[in-house]
């Protein structure tokens, strides 16, 4: 139950980069998920926090509190580990009541901890067991009641659903949420599922090649992403993304050219567009692109493929040499066809080309 | 069927070669067994005796007032079993620093230390010859132990690294971030989990120290003398005290027999080191 | 519920938490011990071995060491002993030890081959060829002295019985038969160790690889060379390497089949050489310089065989 606050962290290994100047800030009580691409340095992240790894350059503090040159047990962090990491060799019962040992807790103590801890995420009956004789759901349980159980300044989870089928990951997600706004503990959760991410988290910070693209809470991220990496990962499908040029602007209207097409765009209905020119990515989300069938203003486009997934469709319309992916909730056609794009002034995003 | 009958005198020729090759390695053993129960003159009849009466009194000549080779199997057993525990418990540490953390200077450290199973005893026996002269400990239990743990340290770090390196991180990781020590989490987390691996390492070290030769020929004189050593002295001048030398070599045996069936599950990984795994 | 576990943080303060930093023992210190009992019995005596080769000393004949710089260098590869040494010592080394090395690989090869056609057999026949791996070089030293003993031992006896009396000879104690028969009294021993280590390397080889080539055709001649062991050289480069390492430091055997040196030093080997050089001549400057030479052969075989595993 604290802040965490880490600034300018930058780790490498050898001649890469893992984590490059990530500065964050995790508030009181926070539940914020770190998100990106396998590979973009969530885990190095956790691990400096935890101080399983030592930064090249960078701070953490805990509680205002320097802790950046402590060793790992005195951070008084918890972490749950992808693989559960939980001993072998112990029961769960002395799983759980490792960390309290290791704080010299009386017997009667972590007795009564254990009690309270197994009671509440339901571990009660497995305590005599050993960590093989588990269930995936089981263990993960025993996983999360080693780290509550010394209450600590913050949980680090990296991908603590990731080892479970589809449908227990549902659940668990639902539970550890709930979980976490009971005990209030501030917690960093790593995952590389947006789904998971956007559903759980306060604030998502999305990650990539080491760098951190964007904080914000989960409504923002799909809103307004701030930059193209952003807009290309969060989305199911991602956003579309084309490199366009602004070939002229008056007051209210700006000519986007495009490789294959031109395209006339009014620019009240964005704020961060007040003077553009130049190369741009141009980004709209495919649920927000409206089809017609019938001629409009709209771009011109031919069908490619058709998906139904039940209940909604995706269609990968061809304009020019583009592809442009379109989710639309009824839709019949087939390839060759030719389709009508608009594409709502209040959905346009425009992305500069240098931001990754 | 007539493409059956090649393959039939194969199998056949393979467990032909493979049965030869079996009785070649063990006939040797065998025959020394009989040796051990004959005379001196039996040993050496012509034909080659098979069947004779065994003649148990080398054996019990043995352990009488003028071989007392209990006192020999005693000292073997103290520095083998001695040289095990240190080498273990010595070698698994390495290996947990080695495999766990980076220090500057570990890497070369670590081939140094592990060059040193190869390190010919008879490179350094003489000087070291006149270091246990100084020092007080020719001629001693310990001084035979440390000399040997020297070689069986860098075999257990060889290893026990390999058990290490099966062990996942996240595990002695999990223990460092739940609040224990380094020392800690090495004596009760990683020290039971990778027990069987030292179990297997002692016995190899165990095998090793007994078998010894220059390190505890070199080194001792009387009082440590071990018992293969002891084997040795069997030799006189003129002749060689074929019955007794015999039975002391069975009965040297032993204990490696022993741990040659608590081992051969483990032969392959602990002889090629971890290379393959076995 | 919820609210117990929130309750309990009452104990907080009791957990003996520190503020401030613990002592964490460093990763070294888990090495120190281990160095504190190597480094008096390795780096002294090697140091001494070194200085000890720059030095003229005949032990017998004076009490003092004098400096002679590289002369006992000089000597083994340029001077008077060089024809000792280049002449003999090194062939001798070099045939023992490639020869050992290679049929101990070969019949290693062969058998962890034929065995691995007998998956019900394979148990009974590697348990019996185990066995001598456990035994000192001073047992079996002293066992073939008995076995090869030229007029009553069972070898030449059995050959004069089934009628091959031509083929009896003195088998250790001949300059023409000394080294094969070395070569194949330590095959004996440790032929089990190539072959355990191939075995293992067969058994773990991709099957669909190995099952490919059966489907397409290839003879089992030509699916043994072509497949079988260049997938198998890896493990086999590392086996060989740890064999010629053993061998070069091969001295127990011969100690006790020559206590005195071999038949014309057809098996002095470098290692037997210097435990001979000590003991016979008394030139202990002269021993040094040949533990050096013995050093430096063994170290690179060695770390060329850690980097080559990557064993560090
Ligand atoms: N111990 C290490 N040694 C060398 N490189 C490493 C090490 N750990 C991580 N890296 C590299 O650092 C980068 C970041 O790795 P990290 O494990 O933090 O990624 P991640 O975001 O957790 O990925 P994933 O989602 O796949 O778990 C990667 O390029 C990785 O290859
Ligand atoms: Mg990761």
């Amino acid at each position: 139950m604290s802040k965490l606050r880490i600034e300018n962290l930058t780790k490498r290994y050898g001649s890469t980069l893992a984590i490059n100047g990530v500065s964050l800030d995790i508030r009181d009580h926070e539940f914020l998920v770190l998100l990106g691409p396998s590979g973009c340095g969530k885990t190095s992240t956790l691990r400096c926090i935890a101080g399983l790894e030592t930064p090249d350059e960078g701070t953490i503090f805990v509680d205002e509190m320097d802790v950046t040159d402590l060793p790992t047990r005195d951070r008084d962090v918890a972490m749950v580990f992808q693989s559960y990491a939980l001993y072998p060799h112990m029961t769960i019962y002395e799983n759980l009541a490792f960390p309290l040992r290791t704080r010299h807790m009386t017997k009667d103590d972590i007795a009564s901890r254990i009690k309270e801890v197994g009671e509440l995420l339901r571990i009660a009956d497995l305590l005599q067991r050993k960590p093989k004789q588990l269930s995936g759901g089981e263990a993960q349980r025993v996983a999360l009641g080693r780290a509550i159980i010394r209450e600590p300044k913050a949980f680090l989870m990296d991908e603590p659903l990731s080892n479970l089928d589809a449908i227990l990951r549902l659940y668990m997600r639902a539970e550890l949420k709930k979980l976490q706004k009971e005990l209030g503990t501030t917690t960093i959760y790593v995952t590389h599922d947006q789904a998971e991410a956007l559903t759980m988290a306060e604030r998502v910070a999305i990650m990539n090649h080491g760098a951190l693209q964007q904080v914000a809470d989960p409504k923002t991220i799909y809103e307004r992403p701030s930059t193209r990496f952003v807009a290309g990962f969060i989305g199911n499908p991602p956003m579309n993304l084309l490199d366009c040029e602004v070939v002229s602007q008056d007051d209210d209207h700006a000519m986007l050219e495009f490789s294959d097409f031109k395209c006339r765009l009014p620019l009240h209905g964005m704020d961060d567009t007040k003077s553009i020119d130049g190369k741009k990515v141009f980004g709209i989300r495919p649920e927000h692109i409206i089809v017609s069938k019938t001629q409009n203003s709209g771009v011109q486009g031919e069908i490619y493929v058709v998906e139904p997934l039940g209940s909604e469709v995706i269609i990968d319309v061809k304009v020019g040499n583009s592809i442009m992916k379109v989710k639309s909730v009824q839709f019949e056609g087939s390839p060759g066809e030719k389709l009508w794009l608009e594409f709502p002034e209040k959905k346009i995003h425009l992305f500069d080309v240098s931001a990754q | 069927m007539t493409r059956k009958t090649p393959r039939r005198i194969g199998w056949y020729l393979s467990a032909a070669v493979l049965v030869a090759f079996g009785v070649t390695s063990v006939f040797p053993i065998f025959w020394m067994i009989l040796a051990s129960l004959k005379s001196a003159i039996e040993i050496w009849n012509r034909p080659p005796l098979f069947i004779f009466t065994p003649n148990f009194s080398s054996y019990t000549d043995l352990f009488g007032p003028d071989i007392n080779y209990q006192k020999f199997l005693t000292n073997s057993l103290i520095i083998a079993v001695g040289t095990s525990a240190l080498s273990v418990t010595l070698g698994s540490m390495a290996a947990y620093a080695f495999t766990r953390g980076k220090f500057w200077g570990s890497k070369s450290l670590q081939m140094w230390f592990l060059s040193l199973k190869f390190l010919p005893s008879i490179v350094i026996i003489f000087p070291l010859f006149l270091e246990y002269r100084y020092f007080g400990l020719m001629d001693t239990q310990l001084g035979v132990i440390l000399a040997h743990s020297t070689f069986l340290i860098p075999f257990s770090l060889w290893l026990m690294k390999a058990y290490l390196q099966d062990l996942p991180r996240a595990i002695d990781e999990a223990a460092m971030v739940d609040g224990a020590s380094r020392l800690e989490t090495f004596r009760k987390i990683i020290l039971p989990l990778v027990a069987p691996g030292m179990a297997v390492t002692a016995a190899f070290c165990f095998v090793f120290s007994w078998n010894e030769f220059i390190i505890a020929y070199i080194l001792t004189s009387n009082s440590a003398v071990t018992a293969p050593t002891r084997l040795t002295q069997f030799r006189g001048l003129e002749a060689i005290d074929w019955p007794h030398l015999f039975s002391a070599e069975v009965v040297s045996l032993i204990p490696l027999f022993i741990m040659f069936l608590f081992l051969q599950r483990f032969l392959v990984r602990g002889l090629s080191l971890g290379a393959v795994k076995g | 519920m919820d609210k117990q576990v929130l309750q309990s943080n009452g104990k907080k303060g009791e957990q003996g938490k520190k503020s401030g930093r613990r002592f964490e023992l460093p990763f070294f210190f888990f090495i120190l011990p281990s160095l504190l009992i190597i480094i008096p019995i390795v780096a002294f005596p090697t140091a001494w071995v070194f200085w000890l080769s720059f030095q003229n000393w005949n032990f017998l004949s004076s009490a003092t060491p004098t400096f002679n710089g590289v002369n006992n260098y000089g000597d083994f590869l340029f001077g008077y002993n060089s024809a000792e040494f280049l002449g003999k010592i090194l062939p001798a080394t070099a045939s023992f030890v490639i020869g050992a090395a290679a049929l101990e690989f070969l019949l290693g090869l062969g058998l962890a081959y034929l065995a691995d056609m007998h998956l019900k057999g394979e148990k009974y026949f590697r348990t019996a060829f185990v066995i001598p791996v456990f035994m000192s070089g001073i047992s079996i030293g002293f066992l073939y002295t008995y076995i090869y003993e030229p007029s009553n031992g069972i070898l030449n006896q059995t050959l004069r019985g089934s009628g091959l009396g031509l083929l009896a000879s003195n088998w250790h104690t001949a300059l023409s038969s000394a080294l094969p028969t070395a070569i194949i009294t330590d095959a004996w021993q440790w032929t089990p160790f190539m072959f355990l280590i191939i075995l293992a390397g067969m058994k773990a080889l991709p099957r669909p690889v190995v099952e490919a080539a059966e489907v397409d055709g290839a003879t089992a001649l030509y699916r043994f060379r072509r497949v079988i062991l260049p997938l198998l050289s890896p493990i086999i480069i590392i086996a060989l390497l740890f064999r010629l390492l053993d061998l070069f430091n091969y001295l127990t055997v011969l100690y006790i089949l020559y206590p005195s040196g071999g038949p014309g030093q057809a098996l002095e080997i470098i290692s037997y050489f210097a435990l001979l050089l000590g003991n016979r001549s008394f030139y202990l400057g002269q021993a040094a310089t040949i533990a050096v030479f013995l050093l430096i052969i063994t170290n690179v075989l060695a770390f060329y065989l850690i980097r080559r595993g990557k064993f560090a």
